[in-house]
């Protein structure tokens, strides 16, 4: 296999994770609720794969358990900044710190030590047959066709095909008429921030089974933050957000095997070329959309909570 | 008799001072079980947590030479917030300003005060150049200031790391020593607590007494009126976050300078972070801004004295985030006050 094609075949595993971060951010902050604690959640969700793979040997019962550690930060931010209705971006940071922390403190023990199990690739048939696009696409494991086809493809659906999904978006973008059309505000943010930190936590986990193997206390470093950023480059729109979640995954990979097969550029730029890009792509596109800026921005509710009383 | 809960649009001080007692109290109580679950006599730990930190010489001195960079980042992160700027980069100017007073101080060859000043602007043209790009971003481009500034600090880091390994690599991985130092005060404590002291005043009286900090307060109450009274909100944005960066690379000047005296990756430690915390327990007044450094800097102590008793020093980080979660609820459960309305008495 020539180096172009173990790149992409990488960057498409390496982008999986930043990917699924970024949808569960953008289904949060689509019923206006801004969760900036997804670097946290993703370092905790990391530490729960490891430890549950390490004790139970088997990587689906891995993702559940961390499925249910997502769960419950998510109940408890959506009980901070949506029940108490406490400020969202304090809420955030705080569970960032928290959740690196615990991360931290939890994982201590198990530093260094490589995952018994991890997810198998599973080629499709027919498909894979296809002899690159076969093996960088169809020849992937399971989540890797979740994060990339079934749940944007279902979210898709639901948000923007069904009822419910109107809802979800009128309480985004404004929750006073939601509600007073009979939309049950608070629930409804209550489940899509849940949801949400879920997707944040089963990101982490993913990294851990399918990509990286190993925890270490540097292992997200920053990418939860550049999936919060994927949802403002790719404009709120999902295939954008996949698309750049791809590329970011491709300079995550550039990053690897630039050290690994010692290229002739230092690893400082290697190693901070995925924030450098992540910059760049903030500024970038800001220019491009000014004109159209009605178009492509946030949420109108996005970050202030939703009093009844004010109505 | 009916009872009501209402919500006020101000929190008065004396429900915020109440709750955030409380909330003191909660993680006293949460740190105190957690120590105890792990093996140790709660009483004598906390005994020993505060003798040691307000008994012992060595206790206060790591009080106060923490006080001094948490002054100036939760300065520099408040300063943004009179903008509702989160200045999440406090982190990486902190390095940045770091890195570029260890240059001069190695590279320079006068002796004495000239050498500090010109280490500590170098300091906080390092802390302003790693705010630039966000700034400018910001004003031209309306891009979130949140992410570019936290991009930036993994870049720092980076940064750091390719220093002392290559152009200023000393003994293992840290600089050299650098020949300057900072006038002591009291045992280790320097003069930085005093500068920073200083920053702090300043800035409380330049917000609270002068036209600037008027004209300040009106762009951040509010925009329009700000735009009708014919002030320019994005010269005050820029000068704002310029200062802010500036405050952080002062701070890493300080604590190379002063304290570490050799430039190593984690010589910020988080304090650029803590800067945030340190701003939001601050509540916006730059003069509470020295209480709320010192709690940090106490919780920062006792990480400290918990890792000789080998405990994971990732308790800081945790303490830190249960402390700002907790005070982001208190905050807004101070608007919430409760109210008795008697009904009218009949008269006869």
């Amino acid at each position: 296999m020539d180096i172009a094609t173990n790149l992409l075949y990488f960057s498409i595993i390496n982008g999986g994770g930043i990917v699924l971060a970024s949808i569960g951010e953008w289904l949060s902050e689509r019923s206006g609720v801004l969760n900036l604690g997804i670097e946290g959640l993703m370092s905790l969700g990391a530490v729960t794969a490891i430890i549950a793979v390490l004790s139970f040997h088997n990587p689906w019962i891995a993702l559940i358990i961390t499925c249910g550690v997502g769960a419950i930060c998510g109940i408890i931010f959506a009980i901070c900044a949506i029940i108490i209705k406490a400020n969202q971006v304090l809420c955030g940071l705080a569970f960032t710190m928290l959740g690196i922390g615990i991360a931290e403190f939890i994982g201590k023990p198990y530093e260094g030590i490589i995952a018994t199990e991890h997810l198998q690739p599973m080629p499709i048939p027919f498909l894979s047959s296809i002899s690159t696009i076969g093996y960088i696409v169809f020849s992937q494991n399971i989540m890797v066709y979740l994060i990339y086809i079934i749940i944007p493809l279902t979210i898709y659906v639901v948000f923007f095909k069904t009822q419910h999904g109107l809802n979800v978006r009128a309480v985004g973008e404004n929750p006073e008429a939601a509600d007073a059309v009979g939309v049950p505000v608070t629930r409804i943010r209550f489940f899509y921030s849940c949801l949400g930190t879920i997707l944040g936590t089963l990101a982490g986990g993913y990294l851990i089974l399918a990509s990286v193997f190993t925890w270490s206390g540097g292992l997200i470093a920053g990418q939860g933050w550049i999936a919060i950023a994927l949802v403002m480059l790719g404009r709120y729109r999902l295939v954008y957000m996949i698309l750049s979640g791809v590329f970011f995954g491709f300079i995550t990979a550039i990053g690897f095997e630039g050290q690994v097969f010692n290229w002739p550029i230092p690893p400082v730029i290697l190693n901070s070329l995925l924030y450098i890009f992540a910059i760049i792509f903030a500024i970038f596109p800001s220019f491009l959309a000014k004109n159209n800026s009605k178009k492509w921005r946030a949420p109108a509710a996005l970050c202030t909570p939703f009093f009844r009383s004010n109505r | 008799m009916q009872t009501y809960i209402r919500r006020l649009s101000i929190a008065p001080l004396s429900f915020v001072t109440l709750y955030r007692i409380f909330v003191f109290t909660i993680i006293l109580l949460l740190c105190v079980l957690t120590a105890w679950g792990y093996g140790f006599h709660p009483l004598s730990l906390t005994y020993m947590i505060l003798s040691v930190s307000f008994g012992t010489r060595v206790g206060l001195e790591g009080i106060l030479l923490y006080v001094t960079p948490l002054l100036l980042t939760g300065a520099a992160c408040l300063l943004a917030f009179r903008l509702w700027i989160v200045n999440n980069g406090a982190e990486g100017q902190f390095l940045l300003g770091s890195l570029m007073s260890t240059w001069v101080g190695l590279h320079c060859n006068f002796s004495g005060w000239l050498c500090i000043v010109l280490a500590g602007l170098a300091g906080i043209a390092g802390g302003v150049l790693w705010i630039l790009v966000p700034t400018l971003a910001k004003i031209y481009a309306g891009v979130n200031e949140i992410l570019t500034t936290l991009m930036l600090n993994f870049i720092a880091t980076f940064i750091i790391i390719y220093c002392v390994t290559g152009p200023l690599a000393g003994s293992f991985t840290s600089s050299p020593i650098i020949p300057i130092h900072l006038p002591l005060l009291w045992g280790n404590v320097h003069i930085g607590i005093l500068i920073a002291l200083f920053c702090v005043f300043i800035l409380a009286w330049v917000s609270t007494h002068t036209k600037w900090g008027y004209e300040l307060r009106v762009c951040g109450a509010s925009t329009q009126a700000a735009h009708y009274i014919g002030l320019s909100v994005n010269q005050y944005l820029f000068i704002i976050m310029l200062i802010s960066g500036g405050l952080s690379g002062l701070a890493g000047m300080l604590e190379v300078v002063g304290t570490v005296h050799r430039l190593q990756p984690g010589i910020s430690n988080g304090l650029g972070y803590l800067g945030i915390v340190v701003s939001i327990l601050a509540r916006n007044s730059f003069l509470s801004l020295i209480p709320s450094a010192l709690l940090i800097a106490f919780i920062l102590n006792t990480s400290i004295i918990l890792q000789t008793q080998q405990l994971n020093n990732a308790i800081t980080l945790i303490i830190t985030g249960l402390l700002l979660l907790l005070i982001a609820i208190a905050d807004e459960l101070a608007h919430y006050q409760y109210i008795k309305i008697y009904p009218k008495q009949k008269e006869i």
